[in-house]
């Protein structure tokens, strides 16, 4: 497991890349470009919910080797948005 | 390794009512009843009592001659709804090629049992010598899984789950593990039963738990969660589900229906025919816990609900447990009020109609419940008619059996596309 921390260029492309697969992950009809970094994911922002999160983290952790388990008492702060998603990744990834 | 992800890419069965799955669910939607009255002049004592039969199931037509005649009744629905899947998922009938890393799971709690009680009539009512040289390829329990393997090439396991009324479930569940675990890619499973033997429905009668009816009156005899409930309707029937890794679907371009997304299984270890709520309520956690479920994503539960006097509170009170204060506004409906109790086929056209509900807007009711059982009070019961607007997400079927084994399939919609 990686834990150093990420560069600043790093997290750019990744966030690009995540946000990529929230949309095809979940079909969404927006492009990936239009999820606002720090718009909330659940309710409100994106309109996801406690399923469509599941199905992230499922995504999630097959394309970046490691553990999200959608039922993890800290998925609310790990799906607050987009960058908190992103800097959660960057920290744990394997792969 | 890493799980692999389950998708449900096929769908198939031979409905009572005749039609094709699409029929069978809009009529279970409407709370259409396919229980009928049965009546048959054996002796010493004639049958006459509710039951479901696919009479329009014309065995000979769907698989040939031949091959319908080597075939017990409960084997002969059960091929034909794995054929029906087959072509569901989007795969060839003609494509009989090796596929050795396809397999098949199948249920069946009587398995060949009409053509074990053809012989004993030859033997003990007919006085012959002598029965058909076709008795144990007829009568035995794997019979059903041995030809769907045979008729699609499946090279994996093929294996058969006998767990009276959970069989099917059972199998469902265990053919998801095997995919889960990366020891098959695609797995046929269902459940099969064709269970209207003199001995066996004379057999249920004296356990005192079948429904009684008549000729106006059968239709609705099973009536779970009825304060008047007077038990189960036995019927025939079979349906199946193609299991497939989720990777493969989406390689293949298949549609991809739902995800099987958890399977729970536990043993009561207490009563042989009374069901205890503790069993249930781990076999529902377990299911919940591997799918990454909490009880409020859950949208709708197709129940056991077999509309005996102990099952159905017993059922009703595990829910209320694991989903406490979520319970009262869980939709919840039984529907073999209006398939009746296939058996060991009930768990995969149970699971056949959660699939099916999924994302839909709207839900099947349970018949006939004019008047709830207070000992069953506590979750939404989906009452008369179908529930609309409520688009579940993720949804349970359980089966509760006789012999205390309890088990729970979790779904999930697929991604909206």
């Amino acid at each position: 497991m990686n834990q150093s921390t990420p560069k600043a260029e790093d997290l750019a492309s990744l966030q690009a890349e995540v946000a990529g697969i929230i949309v095809s992950a979940l079909n969404l009809e927006i492009s990936p470009s239009e999820i606002e970094p720090d718009a909330p994911l659940y309710g409100e922002g994106l309109g996801l919910d406690s399923i469509d999160i599941l199905e992230v983290a499922l995504v999630v952790s097959k394309r970046y080797g490691f553990q999200l388990r959608a039922d993890n008492e800290d998925n609310v702060k790990i799906f607050t948005s987009l960058r908190s998603l992103v800097n959660h990744i960057a920290s744990h990834r394997a792969q | 390794m890493a799980r692999r992800r389950v998708a449900v890419t096929g769908l198939g069965l031979v409905s009572p009512f005749g039609g094709d799955r699409e029929d069978f669910f809009a009529r279970i939607l409407a709370g259409e009843s396919c229980i009928g009255h049965y009546v048959t002049d054996d002796l010493p004592r004639p049958l006459s009592l509710p039951a479901v039969q696919c009479a329009g199931f014309n065995a000979e037509a769907v698989l040939g001659k031949p091959l319908a005649g080597s075939m017990d009744r409960f084997c002969q629905l059960g091929v034909a709804a794995a054929l029906d899947a087959w072509q569901h998922a989007g795969f060839d009938l003609a494509d009989k090629s090796a596929k050795p890393d396809f397999g098949v799971a199948w249920g069946t709690a009587l398995g060949g049992t009409l053509a074990y009680e053809q012989g004993y009539r030859e033997l003990w009512q007919k006085g012959r010598e002598r029965i058909s040289p076709l008795s144990v390829i007829l009568g035995m329990n794997n019979a059903a899984s041995a030809h769907i393997s045979i008729q699609l090439g499946l090279g994996n396991s093929s294996l058969t789950y006998t767990v009276a009324c959970a069989s099917a479930t059972a199998a469902l569940g265990e053919a998801y593990r095997r995919i889960r675990d990366g020891e098959a890619t695609v797995m046929m499973a269902g459940g099969s039963d064709a269970p209207l033997a003199y001995g066996v429905v004379r057999a249920w009668e004296a356990l005192r738990v079948v429904a009684s009816g008549d000729e106006e009156t059968s239709y609705r005899a099973c009536r779970p969660f009825h304060s008047d409930r007077t038990g189960l309707v036995l019927g025939e029937g079979a349906a199946a589900l193609v299991l497939e890794d989720w990777d493969h679907a989406v390689a293949r371009g298949a549609p991809i229906l739902a995800e099987l997304a958890g399977y729970g299984a536990s043993s009561d270890h207490s009563h042989l025919v009374r069901p205890e709520a503790d069993g249930q309520i781990r076999a529902l956690k377990m299911a919940l816990e591997e799918a990454g479920l909490a009880p409020r994503d859950i949208g709708y539960i197709n129940v056991h609900g077999t509309a005996t006097r102990e099952g159905d509170p017993a059922e009703i009170s595990a829910l209320r447990a694991v989903f406490g204060d979520h319970a009262e506004q869980l939709p919840v409906s039984a529907t073999k009020s209006m398939h009746g109790h296939m058996m060991g086929a009930a768990g995969a056209i149970e699971a056949l109609i959660t699939v099916m509900a999924l994302g839909q807007d709207a839900l099947p009711p349970t018949a006939h419940l004019d008047a709830i059982d207070p000992a069953c009070e506590g979750v939404r019961h989906i009452v008369g008619e179908a529930l609309r607007g409520s688009r579940p997400r993720a949804a349970l079927s359980n089966s509760f059996a006789f012999g205390g084994s309890n088990a729970v399939l979790a779904f999930r919609a697929a991604p909206k596309r």
